[in-house]
């Protein structure tokens, strides 16, 4: 256990033992809540559980605390916790199985967010999924940019060059995915854009990405990414 | 996000790390500076059980208990069909925003489960570039379900667009269709072989995660309706939408390759689409007979099962008929059928019909299915609707066939099962 990378840099390990809450967040903080090799997402990537946690960015998923108390999650199609927490983890961070009850990564968590202080009255997050996705009028450029630093760079990286992206599967926007879709029409190219906001991965498409409800980012404000992202 | 351990300590791990701790002084000694790296060890969890199923419990149901598979809104109406009342709809299936399809449902209620089947639908209600891609050729899905309560317990994969599922009388054998219309009309690149499998699944191997694979026996061209031989189900009658034919398949053993039995001399000049068209296969009460509704030719027809051909018995049913029912004493069958949407209730030795109801689009558009329970004088009636919207399940009086009762259901229901009391 003890790693000797060199002599004159030596790295010792040292053990502290820690609570099933502190496990918990660890969880919550770390990638490896999936098992696969590929996957950059944590829950904080898409979640925020507590105020420190809050960096301004627009996150796709409900806010965690009081989670255990919503009826459904989902948009109704899940009422139980553990199952919304595994489709996360299915279809955004590659995980091939379903955490159990009997998991401890599973009880570690459900500690951890059994004692995430309420926010609100328990009742279920709005998540509205549009379903039609057509084509937009260019919105604020100006907006348009705060949208893509806050909801889009944090995986995409920089506008065109990607740089500070978090995986090399998120592609660089919009130069990449324009260049993945030249056999549709400059109108249905813009589309798609509007179709990966608003799918995901869901619904005919791929990937890993998750949706964004219209209650997490307004037309308006996906006309304006559209226009910052120079597609008119 | 950070990365650290998560905390998967074991006690070997433990040893090695106590061994490398005796090694330490001397390592120290010989190399100056240290960097210490936090190696956590988590306490396990203590506490009361996590995640707590909070889905409501099903009330006691005394009589018929019936179970409603929702296809456009991924849920399954459960109903106490005595007191008629809706008790709950509760979503299924995998996909939290797709629709998965739910796709019938077959109950045991002895053991306290129900199996649901998903048939991912060709393309999504979604509209954009990608909206279409491919999903008809999405896996299916079959989901158990703790019947107290509807939750999910358990889920094996299928072949792409489930299309029956049924349960063998003394509960040990479960069967699904798979009506691959994709496959019966593009013959598969290597073999040219346009069958597509029934799925012969031990509903006891039906795990939460690792179920085993199901036998899988390629039986015709887009088999859709299935019915299973009493009590044990060692003979499965498969209606072959594609193939104009019915199936008999040895459950028994998997590998004989299956009988198909014409339904008449027609040839076909292309796979699809059918001059027949079998939808579904349902087994007289006697088990003596098998009657066949053929939604292209718009008949019923009839299978002697001992001699495994049909007779000459074939009744025009005017509209496409879907899953007949017949009453207990094999007198009648009532027929629902599209293109008009109505129920029919027909003579089978006959074809005589004994009485009819036409409905129109507000009481009962595209019904699928008719089903008898327990209540002697009702005949329920599942109505498709506009696939969009909500839709009913209707329960008639057997004999004047007026309205008695309606159940609001989800979008676009196609099987009712009435799990008996036990």
């Amino acid at each position: 256990m003890a790693a000797l990378v060199a002599c004159g840099t030596r790295t010792e390990d040292r053990v502290t033992r820690r609570t099933a809450v502190e496990h918990g967040r660890a969880i919550y903080l770390d990638p490896r809540a999936s098992p696969s090799t590929v996957n950059r997402f944590a829950c904080v990537t898409c979640h925020v559980a507590e105020p420190r946690d809050d960096d301004g960015k627009l996150r796709p998923g409900a806010p965690l605390a009081g989670v255990l108390a919503r009826p459904t999650y989902w948009h109704g199609q899940e009422d139980d916790a553990l199952r919304a927490i595994n489709a996360c983890r299915i279809y955004f961070m590659g995980a091939q199985e379903p955490w159990s009850r009997g998991d401890e990564e599973a009880k570690a968590l459900y500690a951890y967010l059994s004692g995430l202080p309420a926010s609100g009255p328990p009742v279920a997050v709005p998540f509205t999924v549009v379903e039609s996705a057509v084509d937009l009028p260019a919105g604020d450029r100006a907006r348009g940019k705060v949208v893509f630093d806050t909801a889009c760079s944090s995986c995409h990286g920089a506008k065109r060059t990607g740089e500070g992206r978090l995986t090399e599967r998120a592609p660089k926007l919009p130069e990449q995915t324009l260049a993945e879709h030249t056999y549709l029409s400059p109108t249905d190219r813009r589309v798609v854009f509007v179709e990966k906001v608003r799918h995901g991965v869901f619904l005919g498409y791929s990937g890993t990405m998750p949706p964004f409800s219209r209650e997490v980012m307004s037309d308006a404000d996906l006309s304006a990414l559209l226009a910052y992202l120079d597609l008119y | 996000m950070t990365g650290r351990a998560t905390g998967r300590t074991s006690l070997g791990s433990m040893t090695r790390w106590l061994l490398s701790l005796c090694m330490l002084p001397a390592l120290v000694a010989a190399c100056p500076g240290t960097e210490t790296r936090e190696v956590p060890l988590y306490d396990p969890y203590v506490g009361p059980e996590v995640f707590p199923t909070r889905r409501a419990k099903l009330p006691a149901v005394v009589g018929d208990l019936g179970l409603v598979s929702n296809t456009g809104s991924d849920t399954i109406t459960a109903i106490d069909v005595a007191q008629g009342k809706v008790l709950a709809t509760v979503p299924v299936g995998k996909n939290p925003v797709d629709i998965d399809g739910t796709h019938h449902v077959a109950v045991d209620r002895g053991r306290g489960f129900a199996y649901a089947a998903f048939s991912y639908p060709p393309s999504t209600t979604a509209t954009g570039p990608h909206a279409s891609h491919g999903s008809s050729t999405r896996l299916g899905l079959v989901q158990k379900l703790r019947l107290e309560d509807l939750a999910v317990v358990g889920e094996v994969r299928v072949d792409p667009n489930p299309g029956d599922i049924v349960l063998s009388d003394d509960g040990k054998r479960l069967v699904v269709t798979h009506f691959d219309l994709a496959r019966a009309t593009s013959a598969d690149a290597g073999t040219g072989d346009r069958r597509a499998t029934i799925a012969l699944i031990d509903p006891e191997k039906i795990l939460a995660v690792g179920s085993p694979e199901p036998v899988k026996i390629a039986v015709c061209p887009a088999p859709h309706g299935v019915a299973l031989s009493r009590p044990t189900g060692d003979v499965a009658y498969v209606s072959c939408y594609g193939a104009d034919a019915i199936a008999v398949v040895d459950l028994t053993k998997p590998s004989a390759t299956p009988t198909l039995v014409k339904l008449g001399g027609a040839a076909q000049a292309a796979p699809l689409p059918a001059i027949y068209g079998p939808y579904s296969a349902i087994l007289s009460p006697s088990g003596a007979e098998l009657v066949v509704a053929s939604t292209e030719s718009k008949d019923v027809r009839f299978l002697d099962v001992a001699t495994r051909t049909f007779t000459n018995r074939v009744f025009d049913t005017k509209g496409a008929p879907f899953f007949p029912a017949w009453a207990p004493d094999e007198s009648v069958l009532y027929v629902p059928t599209q293109l008009p949407d109505g129920v029919r209730v027909i003579d089978p030795k006959t074809g005589q019909s004994r009485s009819e109801r036409a409905f129109t689009a507000s009481e009962c558009q595209r019904p699928h299915e008719a089903v008898l329970g327990t209540d002697p004088s009702t005949v329920w009636i599942v109505c498709e609707g506009d696939r969009k919207a909500p839709s009913v399940v209707l329960g008639l009086d057997r004999d004047t066939l007026a309205t008695r009762v309606t159940f609001p259901v989800g979008v676009y229901p196609d099987r009712l099962i009435l799990g008996r009391p036990r």
